[in-house]
Order: structure tokens, then sequence, then C-alpha cells
């Protein structure tokens, strides 16, 4: 990449090697000079052409100059002769190399005997040729010469040139080319000595080296043979290098005219010479090319053999060669190897018999087989070599034909064990899918079939279903008869305790079997409806009744608000609707442990002779969860599988629900918000046929100004809605303030004034109101709407002055009924309306035949200053078959109290002088004092359940409370936990379980474990005290899980429960209730503690001594 | 033929003394106990130990009883190998799911060691014959 403005280092180099070529080619050509000026080799234009081949064709100006040069020093006068010399040289130079470059492809080597071939006959040809024509040329131009001269010129000049491309520039390219023989210093010796030969030989030849008398013989071709050494070992290196020397001496003889070539007429000597020569130096050149190329050819051969033979013996497959009949010619030594002998000791034998193919028939036969087109055979087989060594080896097996015509197979065996094994495993697996497909696809099929089948099974069995219901049915409905009859006959108190259990559990079973023989019915299609003509009002009184009278104790208020403009009479079927709202209000008071259910009935679409009505049954319950709702439909699904445990039924009631609304062409759903509550709702139209002349109307009644005073709102409304229905003045009040201030004055201006109240009104009314009602009740007319649960209304309506009690749910009739009575100043009798039994009978009969419970037997102080709530209390501890001593206020409780005399006080919050739970604190104190280890159970009874009520209940020592109005249940409930410990003794801790364990396993191992886990309790209820504070209840429930199993397991009965109850309260994540129960959990601990520390004691007697 | 070494049970139970008692019933009956305390431990166990009887709980923490069952009786390491499912609600509903999982043998606690050995002894027996 040499600039022309800056010549590089190597261009600077190449120049004066350049020029050095040319002086010395001059220098030389000056001597070879010999009298006629003739001469015999012209070195310019070989130096020329060896340096455009060796450093490009950019040179020429450089050769010129050189040409020049050369001239000079050879005498040529500088002129036209020197200058057209100097252009053939360069035109001749770049003729020979551009042809060779484009054409042959020249690569300054003569190694191969192509090339050579080539550029002897390429700068013979041509090189030589330009060369002798420009220089004539120019000669001829000059008008040195005369144009005959031409031809005899052009052949002089071109002799010279040609073997100067012949002599010069071989020797030129080929003498910087490295040496790359790794004996070169041997060969160097070699070819200087065979150099020395040369020399001396060509010495002698030509007749430099005088020996008297050798002249006389024809010593021309004396050089030859040690031309051809110095070619055979240097190469072409020698070979240029002889032909230099020789030709150097050569000319040296004709210029001192010796030799054989010195014939006296100097041009002839001249031709012989250049003749001699140019054969000599052509032949020798030609031959220590092919020599080179031979020598080359010799060596790759060696080092593929070489190559192959590594890549045999390394070879891990098994190679061998064996003729037709299994003569084995060759094996390599893997095949040695896995046959366990020495590769050479193997051949010679048989093929078939080392392989020991036991099919070595047939093997031979396929391989005379083979096609003469690729002649392969391709096969697995498992291989027994030496030692044992089984293998998997894929053959290939090739017939050849060797060079000597005769035919041998060649094997190549390969082991393939780890992929055969994979391949045979696949296969395994392979065939095992396809066994287990076959047997799906069967399952499958079997199971379709017994789709279809159990569709039709399903089918048959509804109606068998439907059928046997109705057969059971029949004799059922008989027993129920008759057992009703028989409890309404005259029986003692056991008797009728039976009776009423059997009416019961008939009734209860009679509702299982309507409601599956209602489902097979639907499910069979075989349900119709009826088209009648009905009253809504009175379908849901009874539907509110029937759920009342199942659903006493339970503090639930169950109101309908039944708006006032839906038509009185509707035509359907009231049976199927009363079904309906019958399952739902059932449902609704199921799964609501407080708070109300209201049946709430409007009307939605209204058109001439038609009405859609909205049902809505709204509760206060439990709730769902939208997943928990999508199942709610399902026949046998409760929203909670865990639920049909603790609430019963068959589940079947909303699938019938459902399919009966849409029997009766219209829709059901629910909207939930899981723990607030459920409102299920169904919309059904209804045909309106021409009303009767008000039904339920009373020209008297709007006289009447009624105070509805209720604290629960929907009740009021309820009421109101009813009252206003029949035209009556109506309004409402929600506080006992509110009706105490109406009563004082006097209801205001109304004709006939008419409270109409609530009983947990009264209760929060307390005395002043109680008192208020019983001063006015020659002015105002009052009913209580009473609790069935309490039995407050029996006994409170007469001292407070009620004119009459309904009892809750207020039903229509009674309470038209009772407004009817009040207008016309009848007083109605004063008795309860399910009851027929009078309120004293109640008493008396509890009086006389003492109930035997299990608190019978308790001793109970309670104290409670109002007397109504104490008539009240009384009147169901005598249920209980209790009996209790009274004090008055908190002062006489303290008063009344000593250590160890009662087991359990029921202490009323509210009382003058020491209220509750002061008392309390005095009393827990002298228990302190007196180091009682059994304290009594004191049960609060509050009058408001507010929030931080039951805190400051529980921190002023109480053990339980209630809030009023309480149910009989909630107060057994309390005082049941008050049963003292000396009655369960028996029921604390049961050893029989840990002699059982003793007896069955190893006595020492079950002692230790009892040991064990009676030293870790307290940590547990630790824990258990832990969970319940952090309100982990996930966590509460299963540690209250295990600890249950675990007291079961050891006998500790008390315990067992307890945690249990526990375990319940904690799925329902009741936070109150487990504080209740936790409470009782440390004393029962040390009991049950104790008790095992004293068998365990029992268990280990003390050595003796 | 010699005896194979005693015969494996895996208890899985999340309570201490619940293992203690069944590990004293099964090494009565001659097994040699493995014990974990959770299903996610017990799938574990059963499928590199190999025992020949699993004993699971039902209500433990992580993976329940029911639901490590149902998965030995899904995975081809465990699927062969009885268990025995014990439960202390003795729920008929749990001993259903139980029983369709493919529980060899359904036990409430507090349960008889001796009964429970022989019970256990009914579901290995056939094999061994």
């Amino acid at each position: 990449m040499a600039s022309p403005r800056k010549p590089s280092v190597t261009t600077l180099k190449r120049v004066a090697i350049l020029l050095a070529l040319f002086a010395l080619g001059g220098w030389l050509g000056r001597l070879s000079t010999f009298h006629s000026g003739s001469i015999a080799v012209w070195p310019a234009s070989g130096i020329a052409l060896a340096v455009i081949l060796m450093f490009g064709w950019r040179y020429w100006p450089g050769i010129v100059v050189g040409a020049l040069l050369f001239s000079t020093i050879d005498r040529v006068p500088l002129g036209l002769f020197a200058l057209a010399n100097a252009i053939g040289n360069v035109l001749g130079a770049l003729a020979c190399a551009f042809v060779l470059k484009k054409f042959a492809d020249f690569k300054n080597e003569l190694g191969h005997p192509r090339a050579a071939a080539l550029y002897v006959l390429v700068t013979a040809a041509l090189g030589a040729t330009v060369n002798a024509a420009c220089l004539v040329g120019g000669l001829v131009g000059a008008k040195l010469a005369a144009s005959e001269q031409i031809l005899p010129l052009v052949g002089a000049w071109w002799i010279p040139n040609a073997l100067s491309f012949l002599l010069v520039t071989p020797a030129i390219i080929i003498w910087p080319k490295p040496t790359r023989s790794r004996r070169w210093v041997s060969l160097a010796a070699e070819g200087l000595l065979a150099a020395a030969a040369l020399v001396a030989s060509a010495l002698l030849a030509f007749d430099l080296w005088r020996i008297p008398g050798w002249q006389d013989y024809p010593l021309a071709l004396l050089p030859y043979p040690a031309l051809l050494w110095l070619a055979l070992r240097s190469g072409v290196r020698g070979a240029v290098t002889g032909n230099v020397l020789l030709a150097m001496l050569a000319i040296l003889a004709l210029t001192c005219e010796r030799g054989p070539f010195a014939v006296g007429d100097a041009a002839d000597s001249l031709q012989w010479i250049e003749m001699y020569l140019g054969i000599l130096a052509t032949a020798n050149l030609l031959f220590a090319v092919a020599m080179t190329e031979r020598r080359r050819v010799m060596a790759d051969i060696v080092e593929n053999e070489k190559r192959l033979r590594m890549v045999i013996t390394d070879q891990t497959d098994l190679l061998c060669r064996f003729e037709p009949e299994g003569t084995l010619t060759f094996v390599n030594p893997a095949f040695g190897r896995f046959y366990g002998k020495e590769p050479q000791a193997l051949l010679g034998e048989n093929f078939f018999q080392v392989v020991e193919a036991t099919d070595a028939t047939r093997l031979r036969a396929s391989l005379e087989a083979l096609p003469e087109e690729n002649p392969v055979l391709n096969i697995d087989r498992y291989a027994a070599g030496a030692n044992g060594r089984n293998e998997w080896h894929q053959c290939s097996i090739r017939r050849l034909v060797r060079e000597d015509g005769q035919t041998e197979y060649q094997a190549v065996m390969q082991n393939i064990t780890p992929r055969k094994r994979a391949e045979l495993a696949a296969q395994d697996a392979k065939h095992a899918l396809e066994q287990m497909n076959f047997q799906l696809q069967a399952a499958a099929t079997e199971s379709r079939d017994a789709a279809a089948q159990a569709n039709r099974a399903n089918q048959s069995k509804s109606e068998f279903l439907a059928n046997m219901s109705h057969e059971i049915r029949t004799p059922l409905s008989g027993i129920l008869g008759m057992v009703e009859l028989l409890a309404q006959s005259r029986l003692d108190k056991r008797q009728r305790e039976f009776a009423d259990a059997a009416v019961e559990s008939a009734n209860a079973l009679l509702r299982v079997i309507n409601d599956v023989l209602d489902f097979s019915k639907i499910e069979a299609g075989k349900m119709t409806v009826s088209s009648e003509d009905f009253s809504v009002r009175s379908v849901v009184d009874s539907v509110l009744e029937n759920v009342a009278a199942r659903s006493t104790g339970k503090k639930v208020a169950l109101t309908a608000i039944v708006r006032r403009d839906i038509p009185h009479r509707l035509t359907g079927d009231p049976i199927r609707l009363r079904q309906v709202l019958l399952n739902l209000v059932g449902n609704g008071i199921k799964f609501t442990e407080r708070g109300e259910v209201v049946v709430r009935v409007q009307s939605q679409f209204q058109s001439p002779g038609k009405n859609t009505l909205r049902f809505e049954v709204i509760d206060t319950g439990i709730g769902l969860t939208a997943d928990e709702i999508s199942k709610l439909f399902q026949p046998f699904m409760q929203a909670d599988t865990s639920s049909s445990r603790k609430f019963g039924g068959t589940g079947l009631g909303l699938a019938i629900s459902r399919k009966i609304i849409g029997l009766l062409n219209g829709k059901i759903g629910v909207n939930s918000v899981p723990g607030q509550g459920s409102t299920f709702w169904f919309e059904v139209p209804f045909e309106v046929p021409p009303q009767p002349v008000t039904e339920r109307s009373y020209p008297g009644l709007v006289f009447l100004q009624a105070t509805v005073a209720a604290p629960d709102a929907s009740l009021r409304e309820s009421l109101v809605e009813q009252l206003q229905g029949w035209g009556v003045d109506c309004r409402a009040v929600a506080t006992a303030g509110e009706l105490s201030r109406l009563l004082r004055n006097n209801l205001g201006a109304a004709v006939i004034p008419l409270v109409i109240c609530d009983d947990e009104m009264l209760t929060a009314g307390g005395e002043e109101l109680s008192r208020l009602l019983v001063e006015k009740k020659d002015i105002v007319s009052s009913i209580l709407l009473a609790n069935p649960a309490g039995s407050l209304g029996m006994d409170a309506a007469g001292p407070a002055g009620f004119v009459n009690v309904l009892l809750k749910p207020v039903r229509q009739q009674p309470l038209f009924d009772a407004l009817l009575a009040v207008v016309d100043g009848a007083k109605p009798d004063l008795k309860p309306a399910v009851e027929p039994a009078d309120g004293t009978e109640f008493i008396t009969r509890a009086a006389a035949t003492p109930k035997r419970t299990a608190i019978s037997d308790l001793r109970i102080l309670a104290a409670e200053d109002h007397p109504f709530n104490r008539k009240l209390c009384q009147l169901i501890l005598d249920n209980f078959g209790a009996r209790a001593e009274w004090a008055f206020n908190g002062q006489e409780a303290v008063d009344k109290f000593q250590p160890g005399k009662f087991d359990a006080i029921l202490m009323d919050c509210n009382m003058p002088e020491l209220d509750g739970l002061e008392a309390t604190g005095v009393i827990r104190k002298i228990e302190k004092e007196n180091k009682v280890t059994q304290r009594v159970r004191i049960i609060a009874i509050t009058a408001n359940a507010l929030v931080g009520e039951r805190e400051r209940c529980l921190a002023a020592g109480v053990d339980d409370y209630i809030s009023k109005p309480y149910t009989a249940q909630q107060l057994y409930q309390s005082l049941l936990a008050a049963v003292p410990p000396a009655a369960d003794n028996g029921e604390a801790f049961d050893p029989a379980k840990l002699d059982q364990l003793c007896n069955e396993l190893n006595r020492e191992g079950v002692v230790e474990m009892a040991d064990d886990f009676i030293k870790e309790l307290p940590m547990r209820l630790a824990e258990v005290q832990r969970y319940t504070n952090e309100q982990q209840w996930t966590e509460l429930e299963r540690a209250t899980h295990s600890l249950k199993g675990l007291c079961a397991l050891f006998g500790l009965r008390s315990l067992a429960e307890a945690f249990l109850a526990i375990e319940d309260a904690a799925d329902g994540a009741d936070a109150q209730k487990i504080n209740l129960l936790l409470a009782n959990l440390p004393a029962l601990a040390e009991s049950g503690g104790s008790r095992i520390r004293r068998w365990l004691d029992s268990q280990n007697p003390p050595p003796v001594v | 033929m010699n005896e194979p070494a005693a015969p494996k049970v895996l208890i899985a139970d999340d309570e201490v003394y619940m293992v203690r008692l069944l590990e004293m019933t099964f090494k009565k009956g001659g097994f040699a106990v493995v014990a974990c305390r959770d299903g996610h431990e017990a799938l574990a166990t059963a499928y590199t130990a190999q025992p020949q009887l699993i004993v699971l709980d039902v209500i433990m923490p992580g993976l329940d009883g029911l639901e490590a069952l149902r998965q030995l009786k899904e995975n081809p390491l465990s699927k062969h190998i009885p268990v025995v499912v014990l439960s202390a609600k003795g729920h008929a509903l749990t001993k259903v799911e139980a029983e369709l999982a493919g529980a060899a043998l359904f036990m409430t606690k507090p349960f008889s060691p001796n009964q429970l050995l022989v019970e256990v002894k009914k579901i290995l027996e056939p094999k061994s014959s």
C-alpha cells in the first residue's frame, strides 16, 4: 500500500534490491560478453520478470532505471539501443507476468509440473519474443539496423532472453522462498556436496581444469549426473542453482575459448552453448519439479495412511473384515477387546464363530442376498462378548470387492446398549399406555352406559320415592292421629311427656316425608297446581303462626308486613304458596340466632285482573356467600355441609321451593351479605277476582286512636300497616319514655284511645310504665303483645291492666277481634291465645309435681328488686324444679351470702342500695378472705346488652351474664354450669380410659405420656388464651380440636367437653361465648389435672424401703 | 427366604401425644415407625420411605389428612400403600369422604390400640399370604 509520495521502507528496500540485482547482472553480463559483443544470456530481462512477479507491476519504472543501469555497467552506450532494450525488458516481463498470473494463477512457485511447464512455454514464446521484438524494433527505428536484418536479429536476441528467463528468473524467485523441511541441515550439506561435484565436473567438462589428454574426450555431458543429483536431492532450488552454476561455468569457458564448444567461430560456439544450456536447464528444471511433486504425493499418502490407521485403532466401534466364508482378515483393537483376544490372534478365525451368531446360516444367507447396488446389511443384535460383557450392537455389514478381485465383507458394530434400553423402555411404556388407553376407553364407554342407566334409574327412583313416600305417609298419618288422640286423653305426667314426644317425632318424620314426596313428585312431573280464591294475609299469618310455634325459645322476632294495597282476595294456589313461604321463613328462623325475621309482601306489577306479588323473607342470620348461593337451590345441598349437622333438615326445601315457584310461573332468588343476613324473595303472578264487600272492616274502628309502642321497627310497621288498612287512626312510638309521656297526657283527645304495647317495651319501661298503665287503665285500653318464649304476658297482663294479650307473631284475626272488643267495651278474657290452661294452672302444676332436672338441687340466691321480674324468675325456676332464696337488693344479697351456702347467685345489675356488680365485688372479696376453693357462680342479669357491659360484668367477677328479656332456656343453660363439681366427680375424669391404654400398651409409656401431658396442659391453655386474644379463630379451633381429642383419650371428660364447646364457638368466631367458656377452663383443668395426678401416683407406688 | 425387615408405618399427626400413642401402638404391633407433623411432610416421606402403611390424622395444618390421602392415591409412587384415616370428628361425612378417597380404614379417636392393630393386620394380611 505504498503511496507514491511516501515510499515505505519496504518499497525502498525493494528498489534497492532491484537496483543491486541489475547492477550484478550488468556486471556478470560484462564479464560474459566476448569478442563480437555477443552475449549468451541477457540477465536484465530475467531480473525484470522476477521483479514484476515478486513485487508487482508498479515497479516498472524501477526496471527501466535498472535496465539502463545494467546497460551502462555492461558498457552498452546509453542511447536508443539501451532505451529500447529497457522498454523491451519491461514489456516482456509485464506480458509474461500478466499471462501467468491471469491465466495460470502463477504463484511464483515451480513445484507443480503444470506451473513449471507453463512458465517455460510462456516465457520462451511470449517474453523472449516481446523482448527481442522491442529491441530489434528500436534498432531498426534508430536506423542502426536495416530492415532485412530484423528476423536474424530477433532470432539472435530471442535466445539470450529466453535463457535469462529460464536461468535467472527461477533462481531469483525460488531462493527467497523459505525451506520447510525439518532435515534442512543434512539436505543443505548434501546440496553443497552435489554443487561441489557439479562445479568440479563442469570445470573438467569445459576444460577449465586441465588434465592432460582429457580435452580430447567428448566430456560435455559430464556435469549432467551431478546436475541431476543436485536436482533430485535439493528439489527445484537445487535445480535452478545447478542451472545457474553450469551456465556460469559454460559461459566462462566460452570467454576463455576453451572446452568442447569452443569451435573457433564465435557465433557457432555461442549457438552451441546456448543450445546446450537451454536443453540441459529445461530438462533439469522439469525433472526437479516432477521429483518434488512425487515427493509431496508420497508424503500425503503416508500421512493419510497414518491418519486412517489411528482412526481405526482408536475407534470404539468394533471393525472387522472377513471373507465370504467367514475368515477374518482384519480386526481393530476394539473388536479384539470386546471378544477378549489380541487382534492378531483373531485373524484367520471365522467371523461367524467369533461373534457366535446363533443364526449364522441365516446371516450368511442374507449377506449373500445383498443387492449389487449399495450392498449393506443393517441389523441390531445382542452380542455376547468376553468376561460376560453383553451389549446391544448396531451392525452395519458392507460387501466390498478388494483390489485383487476377491469379495470381502466389512462389519462395523456400534454399542447402542443405552439407546436400546431406552427404546425398549419406551416401547414398554408405549405398550402400557396403549393398554391404559384401551382401559380408559372401555371405562368411558362403561361410564356413559352407566350415566344413561343412572338417568333411567333416577327417573324410576323418583317415581318409586313418590309412591313409597305416599305409602309411608298414609300409615304415618294414622299413627299421628292416634297419638294426638292419645295425648288428649287422660294421662299422667310421664305418659303425657311420652305422647308429646311421639307427636313431635311423628310430625318431624311427616315433614321429612312430605319434602321427599314433594320433591319426587316434582321430579316425576306429578305435582299439579290448583287455582282457588284465597287471602294472602291469612296464608302469611298461618305460616308465621306455624313457624313461631316451632321456634319457641329463640330470641328472634317474627313479623309480617303485608301492604294494605294488596287485594284481599287473589286467585292462585295457596297451598303451594304457603309451602314455599313456610320453607323460607323456617330457614330464616333456623339460620338466625338473634334479631328478626320479617316477611314483606308488596305488589310488584298491577294490571286489570292481574297482580304480581313480591314476597321477601328478610332475616338477620348468618347470611350466605356468593359461592353458597350458587349451590343453594340444588337438591340435597345446604349452604355449608357442616350446617346440616348444626341445623338439620333434608336440604330439599329450597330445591322444592324453586320448582314450585317455577310451576307457579314465578321467579325466586336471594340477596345476601355474609354475617348480616339474607333476603330470600320470590315473585308470583296471581289473578285478581272480584273483591267481596269489605271483609274486615267495622265502622266503629275509626273511633279508635291506637298508639303502637314497640322498640322493633318491623313490628311497628306491620301493626301500623294493618291498623291503617282497617281505618284505625294510628301512630307509633319506639321508646318507653315516649309512651309514658303520651300516657300522662291522656293520649290527647282521642275518642277511644288504645295502646298496643310490646312486652319488650314494658321490660324497658320498668315499673314506672307498668304503674302508669295500671293508673290509666280506665281511660286507656291497652293490649299487650307477648312473646310466647317468656311467660311474662300471662302473669303481668292482669296487674298492668291490659285488656288483652296477643301472642307474637301477631295474626290478623285475633288483632281484629281484640280491636273490636275494645271498641265494643267488652273486656276480653285474660287468656293467652294458644295456651288453653290458665296461668295459675301452669304454676300450680309445676309446684305440685316438682320436675327433676340437673339444676333441681342447686342452691340459688336470687337478687332482684323488681317484683314483676321476681315473679317471672320465680316462675321459670319453679318450672325447672329449682328454688331460690330471694334478696330484694344488693345489700341483702351480700348479707344472705355465706361461703359454701349457695351454688349460684342470680344478680340483677340495677338494684337500689348496692347494685349487682358492687354486690358481686363484695362477695368475691368475702370468698377470697375465706380462701374458698369452689367459688359461687354469679350470673348477672342486665337490662341492656350494651357494648362494654359484658366487660364490666366480667371485670366485677361475674361468671356469666344474661340480658333481659331472657328466655327460660338461657337461664337454664347458665345455671347448669353451676352444678357443683361434686356432682360430676364421676364425669370429670374416667380412669378406665387410661387403664385400658395401660393394658393394651406398655404401662410405663402410657404413664409417662399422661404425666407429660398434665405438665404441659397449662402451657396449652395459655396457647388457647393467646389465640383467643389474637382472634385467630382457625388456630384456636385446631388447638382445641386437638386438645379435645387428647382429653378424651386420657379420660378427662369435662375438659374434653369444654374444649369441644370452644371448638364449636371458634367455628362461629363467637368471641363472647369463647371468653365465657375460657373462664371455666382453669378450674376444670385444675380438677382434671389433680385427678390424673392421683391416678399417676397410684400407678407409681413409692419404692418399698 | 428371610423374613423381611419390620414393616414400616408412616404416621402423620400434628399432635405430639397422638403421635406418641400411635408410635407405642404400632411398635407393639412390630412396626417400624416414621412420624411426621403435617400432610406435606407425609407425602414427601411416603414417596421416599415407601412404608407398608400410612396413618393420617384428618385435621392437620397445611395439607389436611383427606387432601393428603387424595394426593397419595393419585401418585403412582404411593397409591398401592393402604391408608388409615383417624378422625376426632366421628362425622359420617368425613368417613364417606375418606372412603371415597380410597382410605383402607377409617377410625375415630379415641380408639383402642388393640383394635387398631387388629384392623390394620386385616388390611395387611391378604397381601402377605
